[in-house]
């Protein structure tokens, strides 16, 4: 087992669903379910869910190789502004490296992080694809 | 607080030892300590090791260490801060001194990264990221180092090639530094052929892996009277953390750093022109940032100055020096101990009063500062 059920389990809102912390004293808004807010401490926080839509402020393609992240490789490694004004961290998908640009409009979706391979656990998360126009 | 002084200092060449334990690196690294006979009154053994636990499957190192040097009966204790647990071994080490509570401390760097595969230790490296929020989700530090390259080189309209000059100069200061794992030259092509890390990073931008053991001997005025060796002070020694990365304002800052800087420059008003520096150059990009916060030249100028530069990572930097991580920061120490010496270390000496050793995990996740000075 690569990693543990429990993390995956209380991380679910965050890893699945994208939800943000903001900050009712100081009003900023950060990645991640938190019970404290990491600019000013206080524990006056609530929970936002974020729509899950932004735009790549700007990217990496990584050949960094750790045993773990096999599955997609290499991977793109964005750093993205959401529309709640927040920055995240995380990994593009469904897209060819010709065609990511700073700017691009991404939005959230659900993909597989890592396995358990040959037989075993799944482990997914949100990744950002390139936004689907409607 | 009572002064803090390092009576000896002592490393290995860093580089791949296949054939020998973490524990015979350590005796290896102390026969020079051993052989000055100034071990004998020792009170602590502080040992920092980043990735003992997953690489060498040993916990308590430090009490298992003691045993097998014939240490016992001592206090020891372990210390990790990422990859400057080097640093604050030493920041510990001396906080022991300086309170009352030692005389003697040895600190003990050792890190075996040539035990696994290099992806099992890409692995256990990025795990000094957060890793519920960054390492499960596949973010590792380079990742980052690549991130700020790319914003640097944007805002302020510098090309990759420029970049190459630290790389180039860290394997030319390495050539004299005899405990240096990375040897040889490399010039603008090589840098940019090499393999590509994350884009823009190249292997050359980035230190080898390798094993290490470097170790020093703080004591305070009273073991200072008693030694023969040549003693200097430690005259500062501060840290401090910052946000990660997702949550900074703008990723070319590394306030860590710049807290510590602040703190130890009013305590100092230091002449950095004059100093030997030692920077924590893990990335090439981390050391054109860090010398912009040191102030060094303005933002954006580093590298149009890194050619002038004649006391900065003398050693040749976690770049071709190499970076054992829990070792590091204690080399850096030892390297610059021994080339403000009179003797120098091998080709390598320094002449000037003080020496500052910079040392930080991550993209500055935290960031450590100390500021050692020959005893005149």
């Amino acid at each position: 087992m690569r990693y543990s059920i429990p993390i995956f389990w209380r991380n679910k809102y965050s890893y699945y669903r994208l939800e943000l912390t903001k900050c009712k004293k100081c009003g900023k808004v950060s990645f991640f379910r938190r019970s404290i807010c990491p600019y000013c401490r206080s524990r006056d926080v609530e929970v936002i869910t974020s729509k899950g839509i932004g735009k790549v402020v700007t990217y990496t393609i990584s050949y960094f190789r750790g045993s773990t992240n096999l599955e997609s490789y290499p991977r793109i490694i964005a750093l993205i502004e959401l529309n709640e004004g927040v920055k995240v961290i995380g990994e593009l998908s469904d897209v060819k490296l010709e065609d990511i640009k700073e700017g691009m409009e991404v939005e959230a979706v659900l993909r597989k992080y890592s396995s358990d391979d040959p037989y075993g656990l799944i482990y997914y998360g949100i990744k950002f694809i390139p936004r689907v126009k409607k | 607080m009572r002064n803090v002084y390092i009576v000896s200092a002592s490393m290995i060449k860093v580089d791949r030892y296949f054939n020998k334990s973490y524990k015979e690196l350590v005796l290896n690294a102390l026969t020079k300590i051993l052989d000055e006979g100034s071990i004998e009154h020792i009170d602590y053994t502080v040992v920092s090791t980043l990735l003992s636990d997953s690489i060498l499957h040993q916990l308590d190192l430090s009490t298992v260490l003691t045993q097998y040097l014939g240490l016992n009966p001592i206090s020891s204790l372990r210390v990790e801060t990422g990859e400057s647990s080097g640093l604050a071994a030493i920041e510990l080490g001396f906080s022991l001194i300086a309170s009352g509570k030692a005389d003697s401390v040895l600190v003990v760097g050792v890190e075996k990264l040539t035990e696994y595969p290099t992806n099992i230790i890409n692995e256990n490296y990025s795990k000094i990221l957060d890793y519920e929020i960054e390492t499960i989700r596949n973010i590792s530090p380079p990742d980052y180092a690549a991130l700020i390259m790319k914003e640097y080189m944007k805002r302020y309209k510098i090309k990759r090639e420029e970049l190459t000059i630290w790389p180039i100069k860290m394997h030319d200061n390495a050539l004299r530094n005899p405990h240096a794992q990375l040897r040889f030259r490399v010039d603008m092509n090589k840098v940019l052929n090499s393999i590509t890390i994350a884009e823009p990073i190249k292997l050359l931008d980035t230190f080898p892996i390798g094993d290490g053991s470097a170790i020093i001997l703080l004591g305070s005025e009273r073991v200072l009277r008693r030694s023969n060796s040549e003693c200097m002070k430690i005259t500062y020694i501060t840290s401090s953390t910052s946000q990660p990365i997702y949550l900074r304002d703008d990723i070319l800052e590394f306030t860590a750093l710049r807290k510590a800087f602040k703190t130890l420059y009013e305590g100092s008003r230091l002449d950095l022109e004059e100093t030997l520096l030692e920077i924590h150059d893990s990335y090439s990009i981390y050391a054109y940032l860090i010398l912009e916060e040191l102030g060094i030249a303005p933002r954006g100028k580093v590298p149009n100055i890194v050619d002038e530069l004649g006391n900065v990572n003398l050693s040749g930097g976690l770049k071709a020096r190499g970076h054992p991580f829990g070792a590091t920061g204690i080399y850096q120490v030892a390297e610059a101990y021994s080339i403000l010496s009179d003797k120098g270390l091998g080709e390598l000496k320094y002449n000037g009063r003080y020496g500052l050793i910079h040392s930080m995990s991550g993209p500055d996740y935290n960031s450590r500062l100390c500021l050692i000075e020959k005893v005149m």
